[in-house]
């Protein structure tokens, strides 16, 4: 009987793949040191957990997607004053509005519930005491958008 | 069919309004004066109408507050819980919203109105229920509400209140219902 062993080429690849969730990700966190004046500073994270783990989904503001949030991993977005909403989407859909005023510092946490298929992404306003906890072993999301030149709820009634 | 049950009953949200009042607000009922208010205009008391051309002696502010709560169950309890999958809670989330209303006059607060609304929705694995944007601006216009049905009841002593000098003191007392310390 011929016995299977794992070739190095086999083995590389499963390194490759485990390892390929933190190799996506950038620096460890650093608070934003000259925010615009004129926009709410919203720093979106998502703190590291075994379980839901392997479970990312794309964060979007007022429908417009900002990034994908994985497990440990935040990202800032620069919004103008008014209503945003952001939201995710997996089998589950998670919502949460912040009134974003200019000059202020805002807390999205993002997590991962239980679902039949898939988990269920959750986001919820955090006070700043608690966000500013929990951020710092976070790590930055690559190319994610910081500039929020979206449309605001307000501006959409408008139009 | 249990499972059914508790799958989909466990996503509706529950709420809670204080003060409880009876009846809705009168369609001829309106409270023109000054107001300082830069949220989104849905949720100022409907029975407001800003006036720039009444007396600015008293001028209104409104402010509300959002409290949010999550509590989901521990991964591992959820995990090993065989009735999960037939709907058995994952989590609660909670959403608290208090809004205010204050009549002002040189700097003082001389009359206040208030609401507070709570609301929680219940988690399974088969949805999470209203999003928190859906509990939140169900809430704020609850409150919203709440506080027009008070101003309504009032608006005869508010009347004399906004059309009264700076030096009439006589109308300057807390409202029975949704009054603030």
């Amino acid at each position: 009987m011929k016995i299977i062993r794992p070739s190095a080429f086999t083995a590389l690849a499963l390194t490759g793949l485990v390892l390929s969730g933190c190799a996506t990700l950038g620096p460890a966190f650093k608070p934003e040191q000259s925010p615009p004046g004129d926009k709410g500073t919203v720093y979106i994270y998502r703190e590291s957990k075994m379980i839901g783990g392997a479970v990312s989904y794309t964060v979007h503001a007022n429908g417009m997607p900002l990034a994908k949030l994985s497990s440990g991993s935040y990202f800032v977005y620069h919004s103008a004053p008014g209503e945003v909403e952001f939201s995710a989407q997996t089998e589950a859909k998670t919502s949460v509005t912040v009134d974003v005023k200019a000059g202020e510092v805002y807390y999205v946490k993002g997590s991962v519930g239980m679902g039949v298929f898939v988990g269920h992404p959750h986001l919820v306003l955090v006070a700043s005491g608690v966000g500013e906890k929990e951020i710092v072993e976070c790590k930055l999301v690559p190319g994610a958008p910081s500039d929020g030149a979206i449309v605001t709820a307000a501006d959409r009634k408008q139009n | 069919m249990l499972s059914f049950a508790l799958g989909f009953g466990g996503c509706a949200t529950s709420v809670t309004l204080t003060p409880r009042l009876s009846g809705t607000t009168s369609r001829n009922c309106e409270i023109h004066a000054p107001v300082r208010y830069d949220g989104n205009p849905d949720y100022l008391p409907t029975v407001l109408v800003q006036d720039a051309n009444v007396s600015q002696a008293v001028t209104l502010r409104y402010r509300y507050d959002v409290n949010y709560d999550a509590q989901p169950l521990p991964d591992v309890a959820t995990m090993v819980n065989p009735l999960t999958i037939f709907g058995f809670p994952t989590g609660h989330d909670y959403i608290s919203i208090v809004g205010s209303l204050e009549f002002i006059r040189a700097d003082a607060t001389v009359r206040s109105y208030g609401a507070a609304a709570g609301l929680k929705r219940t988690g399974t694995v088969f949805g999470e229920g209203d999003s928190f944007t859906d509990m939140r601006r169900r809430g704020l216009l609850l409150v919203r509400d709440n506080i027009s049905v008070q101003l309504c009841r009032d608006r005869t002593v508010l009347a004399r209140l906004l059309g009264a000098s700076p030096d009439d003191d006589s109308s300057s007392q807390q409202t029975p219902t949704g009054a603030r310390p």
